[in-house]
């Protein structure tokens, strides 16, 4: 798989990702890390917006953990306890998923070039919510989270913030 | 539709981290990488080289079980 360079600004939003793909022992970096360590900091710009319409670390954390269960589920498994699965963790790095590399491309980058903080990191979240299929609209949707209505908030609070 | 092909996703994970879970647990049982290998169906190196540098971290002694 190629490298993936991520742009400045969001280098060390990256580096947080990576660290919760590792902590939750996943094989690749997905745009669910990516929201996690977005998140993970409430007073940046993105996470702000998105904790005013009610999607923050805690919830979406809730909603990945309903995700896997129901996923799970329909092949007739409960999810194993965590101590069931401890283990030392892998030495290398998760490499970056498909998901984040689909969110990247599908960033609206111009429009992160507004001058606003953390313009780049909104464009990215506002791309992982609107990807229709994978992990985070399973996990927003079973928690009750409209995307459209916090793909909304993120871009006319962006507008009042300005 | 949408609920198997997730159930795909979480399983490849869930496989992941209990061939680690698994691999270490019977490291520290003292099975070999030659056992360990064969009753995971795949070569003893393709085992070695996965799990070689974590179970190094992990402190397990390795010396006398390299067969």
């Amino acid at each position: 798989m190629a490298e993936l360079t991520l742009p400045r600004q969001l280098r060390a939003t990256g580096q947080r990702a990576i660290a919760e793909a590792r902590a939750r022992r996943a094989g690749s970096v997905e745009a669910e890390h990516v929201l996690l360590a977005i998140l993970a900091r409430p007073a940046e710009p993105a996470a702000e917006l998105l904790a005013n319409v009610g999607l923050d670390y805690a919830t979406l954390t809730t909603a990945l953990d309903a995700e896997r269960a129901r996923s799970l589920g329909a092949a007739g498994i409960s999810p194993p306890t965590t101590a069931s699965l401890a283990t030392t963790p892998r030495i290398a790095s998760p490499g970056w998923g498909a998901s984040v590399r689909d969110a990247l491309g599908n960033a609206d980058k111009p429009a992160a070039k507004n001058g606003r903080p953390g313009a780049l990191e909104i464009e990215l979240v506002d791309a992982i919510l609107g990807a229709e299929l994978g992990t985070v609209p399973r996990a927003l949707g079973l928690v009750g989270l409209d995307r459209g209505t916090l793909r909304v908030a993120l871009h006319s609070q962006q507008v009042l913030r300005s | 539709m949408a609920d198997q092909l997730a159930a795909v996703v979480a399983l490849r994970e869930l496989a992941d981290q209990l061939e680690d879970a698994a691999v270490e647990n019977a490291l520290r049982a003292e099975w070999s990488w030659m056992d360990v290998a064969a009753a995971l169906g795949v070569t003893r190196q393709a085992v070695h080289k996965k799990h070689l540098a974590r179970a190094a971290r992990a402190g397990i002694e390795l010396r006398r079980r390299n067969g």
